[in-house]
Order: C-alpha cells, then structure tokens, then sequence
C-alpha cells in the first residue's frame, strides 16, 4: 500500500514552529524547567563525568588543592566559630539579665547532594544538585559548601533543585563585617564574586575580612561565613562610599558535593508531608 | 538529511555544552565556544530550507535546555528565526569561505543572545544582566572555533546540496 505522504511548506513548518516556541516562552516557569530538571535527571552520570575531568586532569594539583581546601575548610569553621561567639557577646551584651539561646547549626539536618550541572559563567552561577522536593528541600534554603554559605536554593523539583550562587547577578543577601554594626546588602556580580556597596568610607575595612551572612530565621538561625573581602576602594560614583568586591570563602569551581541546611527538620518534614497530601488529594 | 544521526549529534553538543566544554573555557569570563550556536549556523547554510527551520529550531530548544539561565522558550525562537534568515540570506549571499563563516557565526551569536535576553524581557522573566565583554567573548570564540568544526561536520553529516545558492 502506497504510503501518503504528508506535504507541508517552509512557512507552515515555520510559524508551526513559532508557535510552539512562543507557547513555551509564555509558559510558567515552574513548568517549563521540568525540561531541564529532566534532562539533568536523565543525562546525570555524563554531565557528572564531564564536570569531574578538569579536576582529575590536573593530578598533581589536585594534593596542593586538598591541602588547601581543608585549610580553607578550617579557617572558615573558624570563621564561623568566631561570628557566632561575636553574635553571643552582642546579644549578652544588648539583652543583659535575659536569658537568650543562640539557636545554631546542631540542632539543623544537613543533607549532603551533589552536583550535577554547575553553571559558573560571567552571566550566571548557578548549581543543580541532585536532591529535591522529595529529600524535603524547599526553596529559599541555604546551602553550605566547605563549611561556608555558598547559596540558596532557587527552584526545585522532585529529585533535583537549582541553587542560586551568592555570585550570581540576581542574587541579593544582607551581609555584615565583623566590628561594623551595619547590615549591608551584598549584590552578587559573576565571574566569582560579589558586591558590597553604600557602606560609608568612614568605616574601616581591611582586604580579607570575613563577611557574615546574617541569621534568617527558619532558614539559617545562626550567622554564618560567606565570603572574604578581596578588594576595597571608593565608589567611583560616589567617592563617600566604598566598593567592596566579596569572594567566596571556599573555591567554588573544585565543589563537587554540598549540603543543603533545614533548620528544622520536623517542621519541614511536615510541610514536605503536608504538600504530598496535597498532591495526592488534588489527583 | 540523516535525522538519527542529527539527533544524536545534537544530544552530544548540549552534553559537551553544559559539562565538558568548562575545560576550554578562556580568561576570567570562562568564556567558553557556543557549539549549538556553531552547529545551528551549519545546518542552515547547508541544509535546505525545511531542514534548516526544523534544524535551527530543535538546537534552540537543546540550548534552552542546556542554558539554566533562561526558561524555555527564548533560545528557541532566537535560533529559530536566526536560522531560518539565514538560510534564506544564503540564496543570496554564498557563505562558504573560512572568513565568511567566521563573520557568521559571531553575528548570529550576538544577535541570538540579545534576540533571547529582550523576549526573556518581554515573557516577564528576569534574565540575568550578563556582561557584554562575556557574549561578545563567546561569539569570538565559536567564530574561531566554528569554521574547523564546519569540517568535522561536513565528515560527520554529509548533506547533499540541493540549494540553489551562489557558486
């Protein structure tokens, strides 16, 4: 039996195609990074494969790298020690005769993921890892990498989640520097680093100062490390401002596995609970 | 036009793009070559004209795909419409010299980055500012990377040319 065949011309195929482009454009978000959680999800082990082989090409850099990332490791952990003891002498010292509790990171769960996808261009700085709704990941939840914050979860699907990088442009975080008691709005600016602007020249900042993340509470109850500060000079705009460029506290590029912080692991689970419900009852 | 073989060469470049192609990346930028850019270029100078609509807009869902600062959607209409156009030009205008296919690929590089950040702009999303130096960068280095890729692809994928475009 002759087979009928289907003509179609150029301009049909086209606007056919433009159609499907611009229903896709006009589409939700949350629908429409489906596609790339999937892909991610389908093509892992590659993108994985792909992502490691810089690092495993580089052998004999890589013994000068560990020995530098866990002196990284632990000068943040120091770091952090440090802020949070600060934190502890400042509300002692505010709320004398009250008796306070420094929530902190013990009481948190930790859930460690890896990378699959990491996106570090001048444009973006964006992970996808490899836990989501499923492990009780929620948006807006900070995630640490070399005992620093590196980001925050941005979207999430059932098995993976995006992590928006503080470097990334579009982020935004209320910062502190230690001994300057205000809070500051770092601005992340690609290309590894971000930004900290309309901090007035007469506070004096030195070139590796730690900057704190401030506490957010439900998502982080403790201040914690997020980068140092690399340079420091005066807004050219504005001369009584400084502008201080920010980088992170641990090497960004050699991540290959992070940790997503839930402060408090029974409530969310409940929430991630509560949304299965949801879920199921809507079906 | 062999499509099995093509969709299997697009898969590989959106894996190459997204994971190994970070180990050429250049300068502070990373900037690194647009592959999907450079094989979207290919196809509509080579293919006929139904083949390179169906071509141009398949790598612009892949790049899409591959780009997690978009949603879905810009890349594909960018590519779409860039390399429709250019397959039409090239009725008109032979590209088939080295130089030429370089001039291309940089030109389509930046028109479908910018054509791609203003429709983000326009569906309401917020893509990300970027840096000028960065995709003129990326469009630089697919242009010098585009023309011996060309001859890798005309091994790869032998199309037969029946376009009537000047010798």
């Amino acid at each position: 039996m002759a087979r009928k065949r289907i003509r179609i011309s150029s301009r049909m195929l086209f606007a056919w195609f433009m159609l499907g482009g611009l229903i896709l454009l006009f589409s939700p978000l949350g629908i429409t990074s489906k596609f790339q959680f999937a892909f991610a999800r389908l093509f892992r082990w590659p993108l994985s494969a792909g992502r490691q082989m810089p690092l495993s090409a580089k052998t004999e850099l890589l013994l000068k790298d560990d020995a530098e990332k866990k002196e990284s490791q632990y000068q943040n952990y120091i770091a952090n020690l440090e802020a949070e003891l600060r934190q502890k002498n400042q509300t002692i010292q505010q709320l004398s005769g009250l008796r306070t509790r420094l929530r902190d990171l013990e009481g948190a769960k930790l859930i460690p993921a890896d990378i699959i996808i990491s996106s570090l261009t001048s444009r973006q700085s964006e992970f996808i890892i490899n836990r989501g709704k499923d492990d009780g990941v929620c948006k807006d939840m900070f995630v640490i990498g070399d005992n620093s914050v590196i980001g925050t979860i941005s979207d999430l699907s059932g098995r993976t989640a995006k992590v928006r990088l503080f470097t990334d442009a579009s982020s935004t975080v209320q910062v502190n520097i230690p001994d300057i008691e205000t809070n500051m709005l770092m601005q992340g600016a690609g290309n590894n680093s971000a930004k900290i602007k309309m901090v007035p020249v007469k506070h004096q900042i030195k070139v590796g100062e730690p900057v704190i993340l401030r506490k957010k509470p439900g998502f982080l109850d403790s201040a914690m490390v997020v980068g140092e500060v690399q340079q420091c000079k005066r807004d050219s705009k504005n001369p009584a401002l400084w502008d201080i460029t920010v980088k992170p506290s641990c090497d960004i590029t050699k991540l290959n596995n992070v940790a997503v912080i839930i402060m408090n692991p029974q409530s969310s689970g409940n929430l991630s609970r509560a949304e299965n419900a949801k879920t199921s009852g809507g079906k | 036009m062999h499509w099995p073989r093509f969709a299997v060469l697009v898969l590989i470049a959106t894996l190459l793009q997204k994971s190994w192609l970070n180990t050429i990346a250049v300068t502070d930028l990373r900037v690194t070559p647009d592959l999907l850019l450079i094989a979207m270029v290919f196809f509509a100078v080579r293919c006929s004209e139904k083949e390179a609509i169906i071509s141009s807009f398949v790598l612009g869902f892949a790049a899409d795909i591959a780009a997690t600062g978009f949603s879905i959607g810009p890349l594909i209409i960018s590519f779409g419409l860039f390399g429709t156009g250019l397959s039409y030009l090239h009725r008109l205008i032979s590209i088939k010299k080295v130089p030429h296919q370089a001039i291309t690929i940089f030109v389509v590089g930046l028109g479908t980055a910018i054509l791609a950040w203003l429709l983000a702009r326009v569906a309401g999303q917020t893509p990300k500012p970027g840096g000028f130096i960065a995709l003129i960068g990326t469009s630089i280095y697919s242009a010098v990377l585009g023309p011996v890729l060309f001859l890798f692809l005309d091994w790869l994928m032998p199309i037969k040319n029946r376009r009537r475009g000047r010798k």
